[in-house]
């Protein structure tokens, strides 16, 4: 007599496959997500070399708008490309929801990039009261 | 005793599913390892424009009969001109000493004004060149409308 073949199909057997492609569903879609987050780094821009450069504080909780000069003079803020007057719109919304002493600028700006395409972003953040300004750059053994 | 055949065939089953586990992994580790080549480390030079909201920064009356380091910046071709309280300085080496013999004397503020066409390495040393001779008061200099 044939004993039933359900009996094996019990606990005992534990297939992994399916946790498996679950957790790597999660892993993409946060993956993903973080990605979509940091788009403002992901711009190829050549930084100029400083050497009073300081680490940025991750346990700063300031509201950071990062705005990146390409060598174009193309300014992109969260990934869209905005001018002087777009900007200090942006400025001015998010001073809507943060105070000043909690807002920063970050320029990441190309090294051929012209100061005309910065100067106008540096007056929009003065007439708004934004004084937190810092622009990024490399360390000078990352020549 | 064929219950025996069937531990056999269980074992045969959780070996068959660590291949898939196995291929997940390594799909990971690649993903991971071509992600994380891209991201370069990066640091901040920190400025700080007049709080008050105004554009511009007008310098005490007081402050102008002291003296008032003015660093002018313009550009023809790759060749950077630096200009100190009117006189011309040859590289950024000398704009260094130059400001460490003036802040010698007293702990003056500075303005930079830069032309629009200068490029954004040369705006960056030379803003980093006053960090680095100890100036702590600097202002970016702006158009007058």
């Amino acid at each position: 007599m044939r004993p039933p073949t359900y009996a094996r199909s019990g606990a005992g057997a534990l297939n992994m496959t399916p946790m498996i492609d679950v957790v790597f569903q999660l892993i993409v879609f946060f993956t993903a997500t973080s990605t979509i987050a940091k788009t403002e780094y992901s711009h190829n821009v050549d930084l100029p070399i400083a050497e009073k450069g300081a680490d940025r504080d991750p346990a700063s909780d300031k509201k950071k708008i990062t705005a990146n000069v390409l060598a174009t003079g193309d300014v992109l803020v969260a990934g869209r490309r905005v001018n002087a007057r777009r900007f200090e719109q942006v400025l001015a919304a998010e001073l809507d929801q943060h105070a000043a002493e909690h807002l920063e600028v970050e320029f990441r700006a190309d090294s051929k990039a012209r100061y005309a395409a910065v100067e106008p972003l540096l007056l929009a953040c003065a007439r708004r009261g934004v004084w937190q300004v810092s622009f990024a750059v490399k360390r000078p053994d990352q020549k | 005793m064929r219950a025996a055949s069937s531990y056999a065939s269980d074992a045969a089953d959780i070996g068959s599913s660590m291949t898939p586990m196995i291929d997940v992994v390594f799909q990971l580790l690649i993903f991971f390892l071509c992600t994380a080549s891209f991201q370069l480390p990066e640091q901040l030079l920190p400025t700080t424009l007049p709080p008050s909201g105004s554009a511009t920064y007008t310098p005490s009356p007081q402050v102008q009969e002291l003296e008032l380091i003015r660093i002018t910046l313009s550009q023809r071709g790759p060749a950077l001109d630096i200009d100190l309280n009117g006189g011309t300085c040859g590289s950024v080496a000398e704009l260094r000493d130059r400001l460490r013999q003036l802040l010698a004397l007293a702990a003056l503020p500075a303005v930079l004004d830069i032309g629009p066409e200068v490029e954004m390495n040369h705006v960056v040393t030379v803003y980093d060149t006053c960090l680095v001779a100890g100036l702590t008061d600097i202002h970016f200099a702006a158009p007058e409308k």
